[in-house]
């Protein structure tokens, strides 16, 4: 990658969620921390047992792929970010990940009130390879770019901003 | 296979679509189009045309019972083991064809035991031809396989003995391993 300008740019969730998305997804992470409070209670009153816990991980794991699922199309319709694409991420704070994107998700941070994008995958290596390693990171201002076919890094510009295709 | 630094190939940087190669070869089975996404690194959209490209040109061929999905050929292989270079010249390559003789010969003048004798090095492939640029240079070593009997089994313990008369095989191919190390121009293989 060439030595290019660094362009930090609000790409939030909630700069795009239409209110009926804000309204599901903040449904299906309720209803995530829901189960998982409910199956936390009862573990502490020893009322736990494997046929319940394999219960309440079926639960939360419907929950948890409806979300996903959510949140794949939201980063493909607003971003352009589509599942297999590879991303450089610079944030702020001088965090830098390059990464293959496997799934995708949304989360709200309470304690700062920040909506973000979360993105899971693997790795790249130093040589520019996919490697097996597995890397996260979340971001709401950042520097994203997405590797072209041909080798080429573009700016992952929000869609509907301007007439270039993120 | 050679592939030119940014020429692109089906579309794709010659990097990316080896690397792209290496993965699904590596996995010794057929694929789909997900599977060829996620080696590509590109969405579906992307992939979809590049998989076309490969199946057109013989790279893979789809499964004869499902379309979905495809199975590497002899060319993918090939493919996977491609490097991306600008060749090298026949000068440099007389040059190197000189180092490895020269080197040949100071392993066969050694009376060191811990070497086994080269017989014989050839040179094949894009050499032979009148190319001025050649892929690579291909050598093939052969070492004498008297040199390497003198290890005597008695009194020794059987895995001892198996380790050390591997020993003078091993330290032959050092030189070898060095050559290919220093340059990524010389591939080399060797008979006994």
């Amino acid at each position: 990658m060439t030595q290019e300008e660094i362009e930090f740019e609000w790409l939030a969730p909630d700069r795009f969620m239409q209110p009926a998305e804000r309204r599901r997804v903040r449904y299906l992470l309720r209803q995530k921390n829901r189960i998982s409070d409910e199956e936390r209670r009862l573990a502490d009153e020893n009322r736990m047992t494997p046929a319940l816990h394999e219960k309440f991980r079926a639960r939360w794991r419907a929950a948890h792929d409806k979300l996903e699922e959510l949140a794949a199309d939201m980063l493909k319709r607003y971003l352009g970010i589509g599942r297999h694409s590879v991303l450089r991420i610079r944030q702020p704070n001088e965090r830098e990940t390059l990464l293959q994107v496997l799934r995708g998700d949304v989360t709200f941070h309470d304690w700062n009130r920040r909506w973000l994008w979360c993105v899971h995958g693997r790795r790249l290596r130093k040589n520019g390879t996919l490697g097996f390693a597995d890397a996260f990171t979340c971001f709401d201002i950042a520097d994203v770019r997405r590797r072209r076919l041909d080798g080429t890094w573009q700016r992952i510009r929000p869609l509907g901003d301007t007439d270039e295709q993120a | 296979m050679k592939l030119l630094p940014g020429k692109l190939m089906f579309g794709v940087a010659p990097s990316i679509l080896i690397d792209c190669a290496v993965q699904i070869h590596d996995r010794e089975m057929d694929f789909d189009l997900d599977d060829f996404c996620e080696a590509l690194g590109a969405p579906a959209e992307e992939a979809r045309p590049v998989l076309g490209k490969l199946v057109r040109a013989g790279f893979a061929k789809p499964d004869k019972s499902d379309a979905c999905r495809f199975h590497p050929t002899r060319k993918w292989g090939q493919l996977a083991l491609a490097n991306v270079s600008h060749g090298l010249t026949r000068a440099d390559a007389e040059g190197l064809l000189k180092k490895i003789v020269a080197k040949a010969g100071a392993i066969n003048s050694t009376d060191d035991s811990q070497f086994r004798k080269i017989s014989c090095v050839v040179v094949f492939g894009s050499y032979l031809r009148k190319a001025s640029v050649l892929g690579d240079l291909d050598i093939g070593v052969a070492l004498d396989p008297q040199s390497g009997r003198r290890l005597a089994p008695g009194g020794m313990r059987l895995a001892d003995w198996f380790r050390k008369s591997s020993a003078p095989d091993r330290r032959t191919r050092i030189p070898r391993c060095a050559f290919e190390s220093r340059s990524t121009s010389v591939s080399t293989g060797s008979t006994k």
